[in-house]
C-alpha cells in the first residue's frame, strides 16, 4: 500500500513538527501548513487522504476549512480537528458541518495516531 | 530680553519677571534630540524584535526534529536510528554550554509542554531534566527581580520538577504578590498534599482569580484524591474559608453539612453567599430553618440568594415564610423574588394582579435543578434525594488503583475534561465488557439512579443525567458514544442541547449522528425491518456473531454458547435460523430454542426491558458474573487486565493481539471479524450493528 | 489707554502662557514616565499563566455585556453574533433596543429565534418603560437577551440593562465594537485578581479598526487606516490610551472609562444610580460618581485598566461626524466637571480631588479654550504690532517639538509593547502624522471643543449627534 498522504494544518510550529515526526514514523506522508490560506491552496491542488487541522488557524479557521472541503470541494476526506479548548463552541458547529473527529489540546500524539488510523480504516477499508 | 519699548523703563517697578527665551530654545533643542532618539529607538526595537524572532525561529526549526527524535526515541528502534540518536545527544551537549541556546531550548520545551499530553509529555519532562535545564530555573529563584523568581517557579512547576517543592514552598508567604501567587500554584501542582500545606500555612488573602487557577491546577493532578476540605472551614483566614467552600462544592463533598449551615450565620456576606450556594447544590434541606432565621438580618444580595435557595429546596411548608417576606419587605426586587419563589414551589399561587407580574421562575439560576423544566419541585427533590443516598453507598474502590495503573501503562488517552480531576473510576462500568456494557452500563452510570429500574424512560434518564457530577457525565457520555442506540436519543438530544461543556455536547452529537445513520441502514438490510426497531431476530448479539461464523463447527459452538448464556431475546433469532438450517445445525437450534423458552419462563421480569443484548447471568448490579464477550470468549469480570471496548483499538497501537492476551479461550478459532470490527466500526457498529453485513 | 500698562498686560499674558506650557511639559513627562513604569509592570505581571484555561471553569464569575442599539439594523445581527462567540463560559449578552426606528428588533427576532418572555419590571425604576424582553428559543443562543424599550438615549438604555442583568459584573459596550475573543477573560481577571481592594470598574484600550480586515466577527489583519482623519485619530488614541490612561492607572486616579468598553461592578453601579441621563458625557460621569461613592463609603477600591488591545472600533472618517463627536465630548466633559465641582482641590477626595480633577479642569477643559484665545491674541498682537516675535517663536517651537516628541514616544511604546503594525511604512506614516498633526488635525479638535463649550455655556440645545457608521466590512 502506498503511503497515506496527510495534511497537517497547525500554526504552532513546534507542535506541528513534533506531530509530523510522529506521523512519519508511522508511515504517513505528511505536509504541514502553518496558516489557513496555504491550507486552502494546498487543498486546491490535491486532496490528501486525511486532514488534521487546528480550529484556531490564522486567516481560515478549522470550521471554514470543514465547510470548504465538504461544500466547495465536495470531498468526504476524513477531517480531524484539534481544538485548543475542550469546550470550544466551535466544535459543535464544526461537527455539524461534517468534521469526523476532534482531539483537544494538549494533544497526546499516540492518541492522535489512534484516531488517524481509525478514521483511515473507517473511510478506506469499509 | 531685548524689549526696547520706551515705556518699559518706567514700569519696571511693577516687576515683570524676565522671560528667558533662551531657555525655551534650549528646551526646543532638547525635545528635538529626544524626538530624534525615540525615532531611532522605534526602529532599533523593531529590528531587534524581528531579528530576535528570526533567530529564534531559525534555531527552533533546527531543534524541532532533534527534540522530536529525543521524545519519540525508544530502545527498540532500528540500529541506524539508535546511532542517530546518540549522535544528536552528543551534538546537543555541546550546544548546551551556550546560555542563549539553553534559553531557547527550555523555552521550546516549555511551550511544547502546554500542547502535548500523555506519554509524550512525561518524556518531555524527563528530557528537560536530562538536559539539566532545570538548573537554570533553580538559579532564577535566587534572583532579586520578582518577575525572574516568578518565572523560575512557573518553569519548575510546569515542568513538574518535584525536587523544587521544598524550595518553592518557602515563597508561599512572600511579600511580592506575583511570586506568592506562582508559589501557591506550584505548591499545589507539584505534590498531591500541596493544597493541604497551602491552606494550612497561607496568611495572605487568596483572590478569586487565584482560587480558580488553583482549582484548575488541582484538576490537572493525576489520580488526585481531595482531602476533606471541611477541616479548613474553621480557618482564621477569611479567604481560606471561602476557598474551602469552593473546593467542597467543586469536589462534591457532602459531609460538611453542619459546618456549612453554621457559616450561613457568618458576618461576611461573601462567605454567607458561598455557603448558601453550597446548601443549594447539596440539597441540604435541613438548612432551610437557619436560612429563614438569618434572612431578616441579611443584606439584599444575600436575601435574594436565600430566596433562590428556598425556591430550589423549599416545599409547601415554606410558603408561609415567603408570604411573610412578600408582605414585610420593602424592596421591590425582593418582593418580586419572594412571589416568584412561591410560584416555583407551588405554581399559580400568586396570580398576576397587575400587568407586571413575573410568571415563571427565573431561569439560569444556579441550583442543580436549573436544567430540568419540571414544575413539580417536590418530585424533583425526591429524585435527587435518592440519588444522593445511592451515591453515598457507592461501590467499593478496591481494585481501581491497579486498574488505573494499567491504563497508564498503555497510555490511555486521558479523560479530556481537564477541569476535573482524574478521579478513580468506579469499576462498575469501567470493567464492563461489551454486551452487558451495552445497555447496562448506562443504567449503572446513572447508577446511581433509582428511577431507571425497569425501562429506559428517557425523561428519567435526562433527570438523572442532570443530577450527576460532571465527571460522571463525561464518563456517561463517553459510554453513550460507544453503546447508545436510538432509545438513548432523547437523552443524547438533551445533552447535545443543554450541556454546558461543549466537548460533551460534541460527543453527544457524534453519538446521535451515528445512531441516526445506523437506523436507516438497518432498514435497508437483507432482513425485513419493523419500524425503527431492529428486526427481532437481529436484536440478538448472536445474530451478528452468527453472520461471521464461517463454518459449521463454529456455528455449533456458537449455538451451544447461546444455550448457556442467551435469553429470550435470542428466541426470534433462533426461530429465523430454523427456516434456513438443516441437519445437525437444525437439531442444535431446536435444542437451544427449547432451553431458552424454558429459561425465559423462570426469568425475572425485571430485565425484560433492558437492552436486548443484555445477557441473563448478570446479577442485579451487573458487577460480577461471567459474561459473554464480543469474540465469544468468556471473560471474567474480576480480571484486572481487561480493557473496555472503546480502548480495544489500543491493542493494535500496542501490537497486542487481543485473542492471545486472553488466557481462557473457550473457542478454538478466531472469528474473522475481530480486528476489523474493533477498529473500523467500533463506534457505529455497536449501536446498530450495521457493519456486520 | 496707557500703552505701558497694556505692555505689562501683554507681558503677563506671555508669562501665563509660559507657565502653562512648562507645567504641561512636566506633567506630560511625568505621565510618560508613569505609563512606562506601569506598562513594564503590567507586562511582567502578565507574562505568566494561560488565560484560556480559566474560561472553562464553571466557577468563573458571571458577567453581562450590555449593548445598547439604536437604529443599527444594518449591522446588528453580525455584531451580536460576534459578541456571542467570545471565549468565556459564564456570560450573557443583553442587547437593549433603544426604541430604534428601523428594523433592528425585527432583525434580531428573526436571526436568533427570539420569543417574548414575561418579566416584572420595577415600576419605580427610573428608566423609560420596557416594551418587552426577548429570549431565544434555541439553546445555542441562550446567552442572548434582547430588551425592547422606548427611546431614552444611550444612558437610559444602559441603565435598563444594568438593572435587568443579574450577574455580578456588567460590561457596557458599543454594539458596533469588535471585541477580541479573549476580552472577557482579561476583564474578569482584572476584576478578580485583587484581594485587598474592591475593583469597581475595569476599562480598556480602544483601538482603531478602520481599514482592518474583519471577517466573521474576528479581526484578521491589522492595517493602518487609509483615511487620513482616521490615521490622526489612531495616533491620538495611541497617545491617550497607551500613555495617558496608563499613567493615571498607575497612580490609581483614572477618571474616565470609554463608553465603548467599560465594565462595572453591578452592585456599585446600581448603588450610585447608574448612568446619568442628563449628560452626554455619561461614561466619564459614572466613574466620577462611583469613585465619590466609594470615597464617601470609605471602602478600599480601585479601577483597573487593561492596556491590551481588546476592543476595536471604527472612528469617524468624515470631518462633520468627527466635529460632532468631539463637540459632544467637550460638552460632556464640561457637564461632568460642573456637576462635581465641589471636588475641585478638595482634599477629602485625595488624589482624585487634588490631582485628577484639576488636571481635567485645566488641561482637558481649559486648554482648548486657552489655545483658541491664544491664537486670537497672537493675531491681535500682530495687528497691533506688539507681538513679541522671539518669545512667540520660541514657545511655539518648544510646544511643537514637545508634542511631536511625545507622539514619537507613544509610537515607541506601541511598537515596544504590541508592535501591531508590521510594515515599516506604516510606522513612518504614523510619525509623519505626528509631525503634521499640530497643523491639520489639532485645530479641528480645538475648534470642536470650542463649539461644544460655546453651545453648553450659551445653552444651545443639542443632542447626541448621530454617528453614521459605515459598518465593518463583515463579509464572510
Amino acid at each position: 500500500m502506498d503511503k497515506r498522504k496527510l495534511l497537517l494544518a497547525e500554526d504552532d510550529q513546534m507542535l506541528a513538527s513534533l506531530l509530523k515526526y510522529r506521523l512519519e514514523r508511522d508511515g504517513y506522508e505528511v505536509v504541514i501548513e502553518f496558516d489557513g490560506r496555504s491550507v486552502k491552496e494546498n487543498l486546491e491542488v490535491a486532496i490528501p487522504d486525511i486532514v488534521i487541522s487546528d480550529i484556531m488557524m490564522p486567516y481560515f479557521s478549522g470550521i471554514e476549512l470543514v465547510d470548504y472541503v465538504r461544500n466547495k470541494l465536495n470531498s468526504d476526506v476524513p477531517i480531524i480537528l484539534i481544538s485548543a479548548a475542550s469546550n470550544d463552541e466551535n466544535i459543535v458547529s464544526a461537527f455539524e458541518m461534517g468534521a469526523n473527529d476532534f482531539i483537544a489540546k494538549p494533544v497526546s500524539p499516540s492518541e492522535l495516531m489512534v484516531r488517524v488510523s481509525r478514521e483511515i480504516k473507517r473511510h478506506y477499508c469499509t | 530680553m531685548h524689549i526696547t519699548k520706551p515705556t518699559y523703563q518706567i514700569l519696571t517697578i511693577l516687576g515683570i519677571p524676565k522671560i528667558h527665551t533662551d531657555l525655551l530654545w534650549d528646551l526646543t533643542f532638547l525635545f528635538l534630540v529626544l524626538g530624534g532618539l525615540y525615532f531611532v529607538f522605534v526602529f532599533f526595537f523593531r529590528n531587534k524584535l524581528s531579528r530576535l524572532r528570526l533567530k529564534t525561529k531559525g534555531k527552533r526549526q533546527e531543534l524541532a526534529p532533534i527534540i522530536s527524535n529525543f521524545l519519540f526515541h525508544s530502545p527498540e528502534d532500528p540500529k541506524d536510528e539508535q546511532k542517530e540518536y546518540v549522535q544528536l545527544k552528543i551534538r546537543i551537549r555541546e550546544y548546551l554550554n551556550d546560555r542563549s541556546f539553553r534559553k531557547i531550548i527550555s523555552q521550546i520545551l516549555f511551550d511544547l509542554q502546554k500542547d502535548v499530553a500523555g506519554g509524550t509529555r512525561e518524556r518531555l519532562f524527563k528530557l528537560y531534566k536530562q538536559l539539566e535545564l532545570h538548573h537554570d530555573s533553580f538559579q532564577k529563584l535566587e534572583s532579586w527581580r520578582w518577575e525572574t523568581v516568578a518565572q523560575g517557579i512557573l518553569e519548575l512547576s510546569e515542568m513538574e520538577v518535584e525536587e523544587s517543592y521544598q524550595l518553592i514552598q518557602k515563597f508561599i508567604n512572600d511579600r511580592r504578590s506575583v511570586v506568592r501567587k506562582q508559589a501557591e500554584l506550584a505548591t499545589v501542582g507539584l505534590r498531591k498534599d500541596g493544597i493541604d500545606f497551602l491552606l494550612d500555612t497561607t496568611r495572605h488573602p487568596i483572590s478569586e482569580w487565584q482560587q480558580l487557577k488553583l482549582i484548575e491546577t488541582l484538576g490537572k493532578i493525576k489520580n488526585y484524591r481531595p482531602p476533606q476540605f471541611k477541616a479548613w472551614l474553621l480557618s482564621q483566614n477569611k479567604d481560606v474559608v471561602l476557598f474551602a467552600l469552593r473546593l467542597i462544592k467543586h469536589y462534591n463533598q457532602k459531609g460538611a453539612e453542619a459546618s456549612i449551615k453554621e457559616l450561613v450565620k457568618h458576618k461576611n456576606d461573601e462567605i454567607k453567599t458561598a455557603a448558601i450556594q453550597c446548601i443549594v447544590d447539596f440539597n441540604f434541606v435541613s438548612a432551610l430553618g437557619t436560612l429563614k432565621k438569618v434572612f431578616w438580618k441579611s443584606s439584599n444580595m444575600v436575601k435574594i440568594n436565600i430566596l433562590n435557595a428556598v425556591a430550589s429546596l423549599g416545599s409547601a411548608y415554606d410558603i408561609l415564610f415567603l408570604e411573610e417576606v412578600a408582605s414585610k419587605e420593602s424592596s421591590f426586587i425582593i418582593v418580586g423574588k419572594a412571589q416568584s419563589t412561591i410560584n416555583t414551589i407551588k405554581p399559580e399561587t400568586v396570580l398576576p394582579s397587575k400587568d407586571i407580574l413575573k410568571v415563571s421562575h427565573d431561569e439560569g439560576k444556579k441550583g442543580s435543578f436549573s436544567k430540568m423544566d419540571g414544575e413539580d419541585t417536590e418530585n424533583k427533590v425526591d429524585a435527587i434525594d435518592v440519588t444522593y443516598e445511592e451515591v453515598l453507598q457507592s461501590p467499593p474502590e478496591t481494585i481501581e488503583v491497579e486498574d488505573i495503573e494499567f491504563y497508564d501503562a498503555i497510555e490511555m488517552p486521558e479523560p479530556k475534561n481537564k477541569t476535573h480531576p482524574v478521579e478513580p473510576i468506579t469499576p462498575a462500568f469501567e470493567l464492563q465488557p461489551i454486551e452487558e456494557g451495552y445497555g447496562n452500563s448506562i443504567d449503572q452510570l446513572l447508577g446511581v439512579l433509582p428511577s431507571i429500574g425497569e425501562d429506559l424512560d428517557s425523561s428519567a434518564l435526562i433527570k438523572g443525567y442532570d443530577s450527576i457530577s460532571d465527571l460522571e457525565k463525561s464518563q456517561l457520555v463517553e459510554r453513550l458514544e460507544e453503546f447508545a442506540d436510538e432509545r438513548e436519543l432523547p437523552l443524547l438530544e438533551h445533552i447535545a442541547e443543554n450541556e454546558s461543556n461543549s466537548e460533551l455536547r460534541f460527543k453527544a452529537f457524534k453519538a446521535m449522528r451515528s445512531i441516526k445513520q445506523s437506523v436507516p441502514m438497518d432498514k435497508g438490510g437483507d432482513l425485513p425491518a419493523k419500524g425503527t426497531e431492529l428486526p427481532l431476530e437481529q436484536q440478538s448479539i448472536f445474530y451478528a456473531l452468527y453472520q461471521y461464523a464461517s463454518d459449521l463447527d463454529s456455528k455449533l459452538i456458537l449455538l451451544k454458547e447461546l444455550m448457556d448464556v442467551g435469553d429470550e431475546k435470542e428466541i426470534p433469532f433462533l426461530k429465523s435460523l430454523l427456516a434456513i438450517s438443516n441437519g445437525v445445525l437444525l437439531k442444535t437450534v431446536r435444542k437451544a430454542l427449547d432451553k431458552l423458552e424454558n429459561k425465559s419462563l423462570v426469568q425475572e421480569v425485571t430485565l425484560s426491558d433492558e437492552p436486548p443484548e443484555a445477557p441473563k447471568e448478570m446479577d442485579g448490579n451487573g458487577n460480577t458474573g461471567r459474561v459473554q464477550n464480543e469474540d465469544g470468549q468468556k471473560r471474567d469480570l474480576e480480571d484486572d487486565e481487561r480493557i473496555p471496548l472503546e480502548l480495544l483499538f489500543l491493542y493494535e497501537e500496542l501490537g497486542i493481539k487481543a485473542a492471545k492476551k486472553e488466557g481462557q479461550d473457550t473457542f478454538p478459532f478466531d472469528f474473522e471479524l475481530s480486528e476489523e470490527f474493533f477498529l473500523g466500526g467500533s463506534r457505529d457498529a455497536q449501536n446498530g450493528k450495521k457493519d456486520y453485513e | 489707554m496707557n500703552s505701558g500698562v497694556f505692555d505689562i498686560f501683554v507681558e503677563y499674558m506671555n508669562i501665563i502662557f509660559l507657565v502653562f506650557s512648562t507645567v504641561l511639559f512636566s506633567m506630560f513627562s511625568i505621565m510618560g514616565y508613569l505609563s512606562a513604569r506601569n506598562s513594564i509592570h503590567y507586562r511582567n505581571k502578565n507574562s505568566f499563566g494561560d488565560l484560556s484555561k480559566v474560561m472553562a471553569s464553571p466557577l468563573a464569575p458571571s458577567i453581562t455585556i450590555i449593548a445598547p442599539a439604536f437604529n443599527e439594523g444594518m449591522t446588528i445581527v453580525e455584531n451580536v453574533r460576534s459578541l456571542l462567540s467570545l471565549k468565556y463560559v459564564n456570560y450573557e449578552v443583553m442587547v437593549v433596543n433603544d426604541g430604534s426606528k428601523d428594523d433592528t428588533l425585527e432583525k434580531l427576532i428573526g436571526a436568533f429565534h427570539l420569543e417574548k418572555i414575561e418579566y416584572a419590571m420595577d415600576p419605580n425604576w427610573k428608566s423609560k418603560p420596557v416594551r418587552g424582553i426577548y429570549k431565544s428559543n434555541q439553546k445555542s443562543f441562550s446567552k442572548l437577551t434582547v430588551i425592547d424599550k422606548e427611546n431614552g438615549g444611550k444612558s437610559d438604555a444602559l441603565n435598563t440593562g444594568v438593572y435587568l442583568s443579574e450577574n455580578r459584573y456588567v460590561g457596557c459596550i458599543d454594539v458596533d465594537c469588535l471585541l477580541q475573543p479573549d476580552a472577557l477573560l482579561h476583564v474578569v481577571k482584572s476584576f478578580s485578581q485583587r484581594s485587598q481592594k474592591r475593583v469597581i470598574a475595569v476599562g480598556g484600550v480602544i483601538r482603531v479598526a478602520n481599514s482592518c480586515t474583519i471577517s466573521g466577527g474576528t479581526l484578521e489583519e491589522i492595517n493602518l487606516p487609509k483615511n487620513w482623519l482616521a490615521k490622526f485619530q489612531l495616533l491620538e488614541y495611541t497617545r491617550s490610551f497607551l500613555l495617558g490612561r496608563m499613567a493615571w492607572g498607575r497612580i490609581d486616579s483614572l477618571l474616565i472609562i470609554s463608553g465603548a468598553f467599560g465594565f462595572f461592578d453591578r452592585e456599585i453601579a446600581l448603588a450610585v444610580g447608574g448612568y446619568d441621563t442628563n449628560t452626554v458625557g455619561e461614561d466619564m460621569e459614572i466613574v466620577f460618581r462611583m469613585r465619590r461613592y466609594m470615597h464617601d463609603e470609605d471602602i478600599p477600591y480601585t479601577i483597573e485598566y487593561i492596556p491590551d488591545p481588546l476592543c476595536w472600533t471604527e472612528v469617524p472618517e468624515s470631518l462633520k461626524v468627527l466635529v460632532k463627536q468631539r463637540d459632544r465630548w467637550s460638552r460632556g466633559n464640561l457637564e461632568t466637571l460642573k456637576k462635581h465641582k465641589d471636588m475641585f482641590f478638595n482634599p477629602k477626595y485625595g488624589r482624585l480631588g487634588m490631582l485628577s480633577y484639576p488636571y481635567w479642569f485645566f488641561y482637558e477643559w481649559m486648554s482648548p479654550i486657552l489655545e483658541f484665545l491664544g491664537f486670537f491674541s497672537i493675531i491681535l498682537f500682530y495687528i497691533l504690532g506688539i507681538l513679541n516675535w522671539e518669545f512667540f517663536l520660541a514657545i511655539t517651537l518648544a510646544i511643537y517639538t514637545f508634542s511631536v516628541m511625545f507622539s514619537f514616544y507613544a509610537i515607541l511604546w506601541d511598537v515596544y509593547s504590541y508592535n501591531q503594525y508590521s510594515k515599516t511604512k506604516d510606522i513612518l506614516i504614523l510619525m509623519f502624522c505626528a509631525i503634521v498633526e499640530p497643523f491639520f488635525f489639532h485645530p479641528i479638535v480645538v475648534w470642536s471643543a470650542i463649539k461644544g463649550n460655546y453651545k453648553k455655556l450659551f445653552k444651545i440645545q443639542s443632542g447626541w449627534g448621530a454617528m453614521t457608521r459605515k459598518g465593518f466590512s463583515k463579509a464572510t
